[in-house]
Parts: structure tokens; sequence; C-alpha cells
């Protein structure tokens, strides 16, 4: 089930009233049952591949809490870790490699004898694996007691509001809200559904809209001109963050009306002034994911300049491996490794040059930062986006060597998309710079706040892509 | 605990109240762009308002872009002494041309109706139903609509009980055409008047495999249109127009063939008519520019005027005389 489906807005209030009517012993099957009938609206059988992985790691964790034999507890461990890269490694890698490998063969004269699997990538997979793997870390670091009610185990990795998408939670967070009583929260339930609505409109209105634009444009690139590539870029940039922003409002929002608190995801990142920056903003959730278990085990930041180097660089390429099986997202955590190596190394130089020119730390200087970290990132977006690394080369090829012409298309959608773009624009900026002045759907008073209400819910109606599908990291 | 219960019942109220809200605003504004809906002058869906709600005319045609701009309808007027309307529109199949035919066919029937397709009409496009939901403003008019808009997903007639929703991403076109009218197409026909530049665009005829699948539901609304047609006595016309650079031949194409021909409805295709290859006469690849169109329109009429039945409430022909016709 998709949030933006009519199917959810039947879904979520049915479960939301039943979960409050319910007594709390009888809520964590609740949710479960309606997490699993969540994901099996993809593809029924593949709860089963969840499954294979909770039973495994809930048998890890009881185990790696009662194992006092550091290498035992270590060989428990890698087991876990194992059995869920390897599911990951079979559903989302195989292919990817066997495809690899088939090159190299033909290269050197040699057929692959090694078949294709003919399989689709379960749904969310790698959010669930992440999430799953933190917690036999946690335990196994003793940060968290291993959980012994199966039930809420299983629930912890399939919670319907983060299973497919995130927020990747860690077990310190999420786990013991599942045995809390949450009882009926006014001021939870309006917030929740505020963010709700936000993420609606994030996702339908704006993202939605935006990438038919998109879509017309990057399917037929050799066709336009460099301007209308660098708009349809621009436009990428923001569709793919109001998609999954959009996503991550939609689930904080959809379990704080239940009286759950999922970690914030997003923290408006285009407003970000340096590379390092933007990873603080941009999906917060897997960088502290792979901060606490892949560079800081490699050593973090006391280690040797070039080992740091070597660090960050090795944990974006995998983060970019993480996001597809494809050279584009390699390439695409390739390139920020490398603009953050380059950040830091010349650091001291780009202070110095700026004292120089007298630009400083004013608005200026900050408005040529954030325009600058977007520059970088729009252009790391197009290897994200592009579906071969030549589409990728064409699309920069089309936007550094001018051609000129430039497509609209439809008139009253490239008015719309600007006007959902002036729209996100104002709400980031107030969130940002806490313009508290302008306040609609937190102003204090009810009449205003519920006009606001009401103008969301009939722009999204009037303005907003139903048909647009998925969302774009559905396929991670 | 008090406070809490207290906090829950204002909650509820003011949820109560938003959502009585939300209904009688929801109801003002579907009223209000109802109102503008229906009173655009011009642009696309002038020409639909015009078959669903105003259609006099004797002839109407009907289909895609290449139906709204390879037929004028002032040149097959003169030709036939049949009015014409040229309902076509951009982008569209055969389901919104049945249900906009069923919408025309509740307030008159007209004597000749034309459908131009393209070889792929009955094949299986991804997003020919999600492209339906323009046909929610008609909602209310015919069942036919409603059954069209079902196709979209089992949800989907759910969802347009919501007034403002039927209107979805029409909002700046529904004023623009009624504030600021743009000129309307001539009886429905939209000529296009730039030139191709022949150059750029290939002849080369690409004949692909017979791999595409073919759409039940699209087969159902042929076959609807031409029941229809039957039953009401209307002379029907399915024509593909010329392309400059070769249309695919794919089983679409065969199974319109075979329906035309078990159901006696004349069927001609112009692609391959050499008379029209000249690159003067095309807008792009698939359209003709209004040279084009008028070369058309004159070739289609004629074609039209030998074969039509003096009182253009005509018996079917016989496979004889259809055979004999295309030849």
């Amino acid at each position: 089930m998709i949030f933006n489906s009519f199917t959810f807005l039947l879904f979520f209030p049915v479960v939301t009233v039943l979960y409050f009517l319910l007594p709390h012993k009888f809520r964590w099957m609740l949710l479960l049952a309606a997490s699993c009938y969540f994901y099996m609206f993809f593809k029924a059988i593949y709860i089963l591949i969840l499954f294979f992985t909770i039973i495994i790691d809930y048998i890890a964790g009881i185990y790696l809490e009662k194992v006092t034999d550091p290498k035992k507890k270590k060989l428990l461990l890698i087991l876990s870790l194992t059995a869920n890269i390897g599911v990951l490694a079979v559903f989302k890698y195989f292919n990817f490699f066997n495809a690899n490998l088939s090159g190299i063969l033909y290269w050197m004269g040699y057929t692959n004898p090694i078949p294709f699997l003919q399989i689709l990538l379960p749904i969310g997979l790698s959010f669930h694996t992440f999430q799953a793997m933190s917690y036999t870390i946690e335990v196994y670091r003793g940060h968290q007691k291993a959980e012994h009610h199966f039930g809420i185990y299983a629930l912890y990795v399939m919670f319907y509001p983060q299973l497919v998408a995130g927020p990747i939670e860690r077990p310190q967070n999420l786990l013991h809200q599942f045995k809390e009583y949450h009882q009926f929260n006014a001021l939870d339930v309006s917030e929740g559904l505020k963010r709700m609505l936000i993420g609606f409109f994030k996702k339908v209105v704006v993202a939605d809209r935006l990438s038919i634009y998109v879509k017309t444009v990057f399917a037929n690139y050799p066709e336009h001109g460099s301007a209308t590539i660098v708009l349809a870029s621009l436009f990428f940039a923001v569709q793919i963050y109001c998609d999954f922003s959009g996503y991550s409002d939609i689930a904080i929002g959809s379990a704080r009306v239940m009286g759950f608190k999922l970690m914030e995801n997003f923290k408006r990142p285009y407003f970000a002034k340096s590379i390092s920056e933007f990873w603080s903003r941009w999906h917060i959730s897997l960088s502290t994911w792979f901060k606490d278990y892949v560079y800081i085990p490699l050593g973090g930041n006391r280690v040797s300049k070039s080992r740091l180097y070597f660090n960050l660089f090795a944990v974006f390429m995998i983060s970019g491996l993480w996001h597809g099986a494809n050279w584009t997202f390699i390439i695409w955590g390739a390139l920020h490794g490398f603009y953050l190596i380059c950040g830091m190394a010349t650091q001291k130089w780009r202070a110095a040059a700026a004292n120089k020119l007298g630009l400083g730390q004013g608005g200026f200087a900050n408005f040529l930062n954030i325009a600058f970290t977007i520059f970088l990132v729009t252009i790391s977006w197009i290897f994200f986006r592009a579906v071969s690394l030549e589409q990728a080369w064409g699309l920069l090829k089309g936007i550094f060597v001018y051609k000129s012409g430039f497509f609209i298309g439809e008139p009253t959608y490239f008015l719309y998309d600007f006007m959902a773009i002036a729209a996100l624009f104002f709400y980031e900026l107030k969130q940002e710079y806490n313009l508290r002045s302008l306040r609609f759907l937190h102003n204090e008073n009810w009449g205003v706040r519920m006009a606001s209400y009401l103008g969301l819910i009939f722009i999204i109606l009037l303005f907003g892509v139903f048909d647009g599908g998925q969302f774009i990291y559905f396929q991670f | 605990m008090k406070r809490l219960k207290e906090n829950s019942n204002k909650f509820f109220i003011r949820l109560l109240l938003m959502i009585v809200a939300f209904v009688a605003v929801d109801q003002i504004a579907g009223a209000c762009l109802y109102y503008f809906f229906t009173h655009q002058a011009s642009g696309e869906y002038a020409v639909a308002n015009h078959v669903v709600y105003n259609l006099s005319e004797d002839v109407l045609v009907l289909g895609s872009s290449r139906a709204s701009h390879h037929y004028n309808s002032s040149l097959i007027k003169d030709s036939l002494k049949l009015s014409c309307f040229n309902g076509g529109r951009d982008g569209e199949g055969l389901l919104y041309s049945t249900a906009i035919f069923e919408l025309a066919l509740q307030r008159h029937i007209p004597k000749v109706v034309v459908l131009d397709v393209t070889s792929d009409v009955l094949s299986e496009k991804e997003d020919e139903k999600n492209r339906l939901s323009i046909l929610l403003p008609y909602l209310k008019q015919s069942d036919v609509v409603g059954n069209m808009i079902e196709k979209k997903g089992k949800l989907e007639l759910l969802k347009s009980h919501l007034q403002t929703y039927r209107y979805n991403g029409q909002v700046v076109s529904i004023f623009q055409h009624y504030f600021l009218s743009s000129g309307n197409a001539v009886m429905g026909f939209d000529p296009l008047t730039n030139k191709m530049d022949a150059s750029k665009v290939s002849t080369h005829t690409a004949l692909k495999p017979y791999s595409d699948a073919i759409s039940a539901d699209n087969v159902a609304a042929f076959n609807l249109l031409i029941n229809e047609c039957k039953q009401k006595k209307i002379q029907l016309f399915v024509f593909v127009s010329p392309r400059y650079n070769d249309d695919t031949q794919q089983n679409s194409y065969l199974k319109m063939k075979s329906i035309c021909n078990s159901n006696k409805v004349i069927f001609h295709d112009f692609t391959n008519d050499t008379y029209f290859k000249n690159p003067e006469y095309y807008s792009d690849r698939a359209h003709l520019n209004s040279r084009g169109a008028d070369l058309y329109t004159d070739t289609v009429a004629a074609f039209m005027k030998k074969r039509l039945n003096p009182e253009a409430n005509v018996q079917y022909l016989s496979k004889n005389e259809i055979h004999g016709s295309l030849n």
C-alpha cells in the first residue's frame, strides 16, 4: 500500500480508531496485523522474506544477550548480519554483480555460465534490513536489551508507517514505545494529522507534479536544449526531496497520531551551506546509521588524514550501493564522498580566500555557499536519476555543451510547477528562519488554523497529481 | 484526566466542525467550478462541452490529436452538405472517444461518425486509463462515464464524490479559458500552422514485431461504439489518417480491421497513401499541418461522399461493397 493512495486514506483511520479502542495488551497484535496487510499489498509472498530475517534476528538477539564469551558473541552477530546482508545480496545485488561478471568474462572472451535470477526486489528491503541490523548490533554492543516478545520485535521491524522507506529507527528509540500505553492525545493527533497533510502536499502537489516535466525531459534528453536540462535537473532535486521527505512526514505524522514518536529524517537540506551540512540534514536516519555502524568502526575522525579520506569515500560508495544496484548510484555516492573530501581539504584555503574577498560569514556568503551546495547536489542527482551511465553523461553533456531551445510542455502544468515550488520555498523558509509571524497551521487563532487546513486540503485536491504512483525510495 | 477529556471533547467538536466546513466548501467550490467549466469559451474542454451539451451537427469526428488537427469541419460541411463538428482531443484514445460519443447521444443523434484511429488504438497503454480523469466533470451526465472511470480503479468513483476532485489539475485552465478566451477552434477543428523540418525526420518504416498486448477494455469500447452506431443507424467511418513516417503495424491494427470487417464498418488506412508523403503537408511526423489537413479533408470527404447513404441514416454496407470501396 502506498501513502498517496485512496486505500491508505481508508486504512489509516480504521487502524487508528481500532488502536485506541483496543485494550493495550491487544494493540501490538493490531499493529502487526495492519503492518503485514500494508506490506502484503505490494507482493504478498515477499512477507516470508521479512519473516525469515525477523526469526533469525529475534533468536540472535536473545542469544547475544545470553552468551558471555566474546568470540561466540561475535560469531552470533556475524551470522545474523550475514543472513540479513545475504537476503539483500540475493534479491538486490545478485543480478547486478552477475551482469558485471558477464561483462568482464565477455571482454576476456568467455561466456558467463551463471544464470540471472528472475526475481523482483521486495519493496523497502534495504530499509528493513538496516533497521534489523541496527537491533542486533545494539544488542551485541550492550546498548539495548534483547526483545523477548516475538510479536513486539516483529512489530519493531515491520511497523507500517516506516516499514518501506524509513526513517530507519534504532531499537532504543522505538522498541520501548510499543510497550507503553498511548492514551488518546488530542495534541498528538492534531500534530500528526498536520504533519501528514504537509507530507501529502509535498508528495502529490510538488513531487509528482514536477515529475511530469522531469520524466518528459529525461526520457528524451538528446532533443532538449541546455536550459531545459538544467531546469529538469533542478526540478528533480526538488522532486526527490519532496518525494522522500513527504513520505517521512506522512510516516512520522501517522505514527504520531497513535502516540509514537519517530526520528526526524530531514531538516531542510537545501538550506545547507556545505555538503557535510547537507548530509546532516538529508536522510538523517541513514546518515547516522552509516556513521554509527560503518564510519566510526572504520576509525572515524581519529585516524590519519589519508585514512580519514578513505573512510569517507568508502562510506559514501557503500551508501551509493545501498541505494541501488547500478553504477549510477555508486557514482552518485562516490561524488558525494569526493565533494566531502574536497571540502575538508580546501576548508582553510576557502576561508582565507573568503576573508580576502571580504565575504566573511555574512548573508551574501551564506547565499553563495547554499547556491554552490545546491549546484553540487544537483549534479550528483543526475546520476541518481539516470537509468544508465550513458544517459547521465548525455545529460551532463547537454548541460555543459550549450544547445539552444527551451521546452515548456503543457503551459498550465509548467505554471503549477512554479506555484508548487514557490509554496514549498515559502514553507521551508518559514521553518528555517522560524518566522513566527507567518504561522498558518500553527496559528494561535483557531479560525485561521481551520482555514489553513481546509486551504491545504483543497490545494491538494485541486492541484495534486493522483496518478503519480510510488515513492522513489520504495525501490531501495 | 479531566483536562485530557476536555481536550479530547474539544478536539472532536472541532474535527466535526471542520468536516462540515469541508463538505460545504467542497459543494460550493464544486458548483462554482462546474459553472466556469461549462462556460469555457475556448480550449479542449470547450470542444468537449459542445459535443456533450450542444451537439446538433450531422457529422461528428472523434479521435485523438490526429482527429482534431486533420479534419476540417467546414470543408466536410461544404463537400457533404452536412454540418460537421470535430470532437477530437489531444492524447486521447478510444475509451475517451466512446465515452464522449455516449454523452453526445443523450441529446442528439448525428447521422455520420468519423472515428480517426492510430494503428495501436486497441493496444494496452499504461496511461490511457489514468487519463480518463478528464471525464470526471461529466460524471453525472451518464452511467457510461462512471463505467469508464471505474476502469481506472475500483475506488476512483468513490473519490469522485468530492466535487472539487473532479476538476483536479484544471483550475487554471478553466479560468484561463473562461476569462481569457484564446479564439476557439473552428467547429472543433484545430489546425496546426507550422511546417515540419523534413531534414530531422526520416520516412523509415520501423516494423515492430506483433508483440503488443490487446486491451480488452479498448476492444469493448470499440464494440460499444460500433453497436451504438448500428442501433441508432449512424454511418460509421473508421480512418487511419496520414503520417509522414509509417506507423508500425501491430496486433491492435489487425484486430481493429477484423472488428470493422465483421461489423461491416467502412475502414480505410491512409498511412501509406503516397499523395500525403510530402513534408510540406506536415507539422510533425504524426500530424498534418493546416495545408495537409485541408488536402486530406478533401480526399476523405470525397471518399465518404461516394459511400454515404443519401438519407445518412445508413444501411451498413455488405462485405463486398466494403472491399470494393477499398480497392
